[in-house]
Parts: C-alpha cells; sequence; structure tokens
C-alpha cells in the first residue's frame, strides 16, 4: 500500500484551514478531499472508500465529536484524528477514547501534522498487510492441502488400476503376436499413453518423498521385516511383470530400528525399486536384512547394468540422470522410465541423516550392489566400520 | 512435461500447474479409453478373454476417472 492509495477526508468548517489541510495532504502524496461540516462528511462516506478523516471537534450542524461516533459505529477501519483547540483538550481525550487515533493541536503545526498523519499511514498499511498475509497464509494452507491431495492419489491411488490396465494391455498384446497394422497402431497409442501416465505417477511418488525428506522425523521403533514385507507388496508385482528372479533373505533376529517411518520405507523402496529399474528382463535381484553388531544391514544386489566406476558418486547426486548415459540397451521403456534421479540422492541423505552410510559396489553389464548401513539407536551409535566404496558423505 | 517443487511457484502458477496435471491425466484417460474401444471394434471374433480383459481395462479407467472427478 501506497500513500497514493490513501484518501483522507478533512471536515473543517473553516474554508481557508481546510484548503490548507486538503493542499497539504496532497503534497504528501494522499489523496485527499473535503467537508464543511459533520453532516457533509457522513454524506461522503456513503459514496467514497476514506482511510483517514481529520475532524475539527467544534462546527456547525454536527460537531466532531458526533461524528467520530456514527464513523466508528459504522466504519470503524477508518482512523479519525480530531483537530483542537488547547481549551478542550479533554474534548481530545475523550475522542481518544471513542477511537480516535490521535489528535492535533490548535493552532496547527503542519510538521507534527504530517508526523501525526504518516503514523496512521503506517497503522493503516501494517493492518493492511496483516489482512493480506492471513488471507495468503489461508490460501496458502489450502494449496498445499490440495496439493497434498493431488499427490496422494496420484501416487497411491492411482497406481494400483494403472498396473492393472498395463497388465491387462500386456496380455492382450500377448494374444496377439501379429496383429494387423489398425490394431497394431491402437497398442502402441495405448502403451505410450499408459507409459505416460506412469512416468507421471512415478514424478508424484518422487515429490512425496522430496517432502518426507524435508519433514521434521517422527522418531519410533520400526519393525524392518514389516517394512520390507510392505515394500514387496507394492513392487513385486512389477518384479513379476518382468519375469526377474527377486528373492529377499530376512535375518531370524528380530530388526527393530529407531528412526522415521516414512523415511525407513523409503530406504528400503528406492533401492529396491533402483534395481527393478536398472536389471534387464529375467535378471536376479537379491536383497538382504541383517542385524550385525547393532547395526541393520540392507543390501540390494542385481544382476543389472552397473555402474562404471567415476560414475558411482555421481548417482547419488539429485537430478543426475544416469539413465541417459546407462540405460539398459535391451529396451528402456521395461525399465520404468529413467526417474528424476533422486531417489538415490534421498537415500543418501536420510541415511547420513540417521548417522549410518551407503555403499555402492557395481561392475559394468555385471551388476551393482547397493548397502544401507543403519544403526539401531541412531542417538547411542558406536563408531561404525565398513567395507567396500563409501559414498561421499558431503550432502547436497 | 516439468515438474517443479512449491517454492518455485507462485500461488497463481502452482494452481495452474495443478490443473496442468489434471488435465494431463484426463487428456490421456481419454485417449485410452478411446483406444480401448478401437480395439475392440477392430479386434476379429473377439474371444470371452479378449472381451473380459477389456472390460477389466474400462473398469480401471472408470475408477481412475471417478477419483481425478472428486
Amino acid at each position: 500500500m501506497d500513500k497514493k492509495d490513501v484518501q483522507i477526508l478533512v471536515v473543517e468548517d473553516e474554508e481557508i484551514i481546510r484548503m490548507m489541510f486538503k493542499q497539504s495532504f496532497e503534497n504528501w502524496g494522499f489523496r485527499a478531499d473535503a467537508a464543511e461540516n459533520g453532516k457533509e462528511a457522513l454524506e461522503k462516506c456513503q459514496d467514497n472508500l476514506y482511510n483517514i478523516i481529520v475532524t475539527d471537534l467544534n462546527m456547525p450542524i454536527m460537531n466532531g465529536m458526533d461524528l467520530l461516533k456514527r464513523i466508528k459505529a459504522k466504519w470503524p477501519f477508518i482512523e479519525v484524528v480530531v483537530v483542537t483547540g488547547f481549551a478542550t483538550i479533554e474534548s481530545a481525550i475523550e475522542a481518544m477514547k471513542l477511537g480516535a487515533h490521535d489528535f492535533i493541536l490548535k493552532p496547527v503545526n503542519f510538521d507534527h501534522v504530517q508526523f501525526t498523519i504518516n503514523k496512521c499511514f503506517q497503522k493503516i498499511r501494517a493492518q493492511a498487510e496483516n489482512t493480506e498475509l492471513r488471507q495468503l497464509n489461508a490460501r496458502l494452507k489450502e494449496l498445499n492441502e490440495l496439493k497434498d491431495k493431488f499427490i496422494y492419489i496420484t501416487n497411491h491411488e492411482i497406481r494400483t488400476p494403472l498396473t492393472i490396465i498395463k497388465g491387462y494391455l500386456d496380455v492382450l498384446g500377448s494374444m496377439l503376436p501379429d496383429p494387423d497394422p489398425d490394431v497394431a497402431e491402437v497398442l502402441e497409442i495405448l502403451e505410450t499413453t499408459t507409459d505416460e501416465l506412469n512416468d507421471l505417477v512415478e514424478r508424484m511418488h518422487i515429490l512425496e518423498a522430496m517432502e518426507q525428506v524435508q519433514e521434521t522425523p517422527v522418531w519410533q521403533t520400526i519393525d524392518l521385516k514389516e517394512v520390507i514385507s510392505k515394500v514387496y507388496k507394492e513392487l513385486g508385482v512389477l518384479f513379476n511383470s518382468r519375469k526377474l528372479d527377486l528373492k529377499i533373505y530376512v535375518d531370524k533376529k528380530p530388526l527393530l530400528l529407531k528412526g522415521d517411518y516414512r523415511q525407513i520405507r523409503l530406504i528400503l523402496r528406492e533401492l529396491l525399486q533402483n534395481a527393478l529399474k536398472f536389471t534387464g528382463d529375467n535378471g536376479k535381484v537379491r536383497v538382504r536384512l541383517e542385524l550385525k553388531n547393532e547395526e541393520i544391514h540392507y543390501s540390494v544386489s542385481d544382476t543389472g547394468v552397473g555402474i562404471p566406476f567415476e560414475k558411482q558418486d555421481l548417482i547419488f547426486e539429485r537430478f543426475y540422470e544416469i539413465q541417459d548415459v546407462i540405460n539398459h540397451r535391451t529396451s528402456k521403456k521395461e525399465f520404468m522410465g529413467g526417474g528424476m534421479g533422486i531417489g538415490l540422492s534421498l537415500v543418501k541423505e536420510i541415511v547420513h541423516s540417521m548417522g549410518g552410510k551407503i555403499l555402492v559396489e557395481s561392475e559394468p553389464d555385471q551388476g551393482s550392489t547397493f548397502k544401507a548401513i543403519l544403526p539401531c539407536d541412531p542417538e547411542n551409535r558406536k563408531e561404525m566400520s565398513f567395507y567396500g566404496k563409501t559414498v561421499n558423505t558431503k550432502t547436497n | 512435461m516439468t515438474i517443479a517443487t512449491n517454492t518455485e511457484l507462485s500461488e497463481t502458477q502452482l494452481v495452474e500447474y495443478y490443473e496442468n496435471l489434471i488435465s494431463f491425466i484426463r487428456s490421456r484417460l481419454n485417449v485410452i479409453g478411446t483406444s480401448v474401444y478401437l480395439l475392440q471394434a477392430d479386434l476379429p471374433g473377439t474371444n470371452f478373454h479378449t472381451h473380459k480383459y477389456i472390460q477389466k481395462i474400462n473398469e480401471e479407467i472408470d475408477s481412475i476417472r471417478k477419483l481425478i472427478n472428486e
């Protein structure tokens, strides 16, 4: 809000003083209007939106005090400044009690008037900003809820029907090994379009994952056997559809860990999904979840494309799109697209925030092993020892 | 289609962004629905299994449509 947005009404029966006030306000950058008594001022208020009224107290027809009462009753947001002679200072005090912003004593000192009006302007501007901020906050809250709902729907609710559609389309495709051109074209469109939707769902999953990492973790004791079982339920069908040989070995000992459930789930899911993305059809994926020296060792080995040694640190950098560099030669689309190259960086951030380590061993065309080592109780962890290539610990 | 985080978008852009995403999903669903219809019409001598699979696909498309329209 600028001064030019503020409209001041001067109410004064003496024309010369009225004009002096009006001219001064305009010179200081405000918009100004004038009325010669309280009655005229009220009439003007019906038709105009004033922010400040500067009124004399002693006027014929309707005096300033009556005007103040009526203004505050009908337009409480209008700031009123009263102008009074020293002899009526008690009236000025009474006016303040009735809600006047301030008072100006006669004879008028225009430096004082300017100071008072500027103070009033600052108050109005602060109120406007507060209102604007409150509205903005409410709007942001609404948008945030909308965004959460959208991400939830796309990430969770659409994923399953989409997987089913894709599955049936694959079956239909396999039932038609040599379709005529029209059918082949329709099948191609169906495949491309479902892939596009799958890509969107994947992106929403990444957005949700990014937010989970940014949120304050809620620490609790987590049963990792339960988590890996849920992750398997989500991804198992995709491994089957790709004819990947997935085996999960879980320690017989209890696998309990203190951490944030969503973050732990993200670690387990992302590493497994990474193997799914970068292992060709009919490949092998082995998952191990073990307890060793009060640490959880979670490893995912695959017979996938592997990663050149010099790229092994880069894959943990955000938005490093490794799929452009080393996508599997057999078929890109069967690898769920490359994603945004953010899953592994999130895993690294979470693992490090828990005082753990993430390791990778890989050979191009042979496969990769990713291992996350997490202290069971991050608050009381021991010094950890490792093997393999450790990932650079600096965060993004 | 690009993706961005909240901090990169103004309020208006954010609303527009989600509207575009919804519109993207709707248009792709329409494409899938129409293609499935054409597939059914083009398939010679549709057997019981084909018919069943196409019916299932249509059911899933409907379930996504309902979600998007909510």
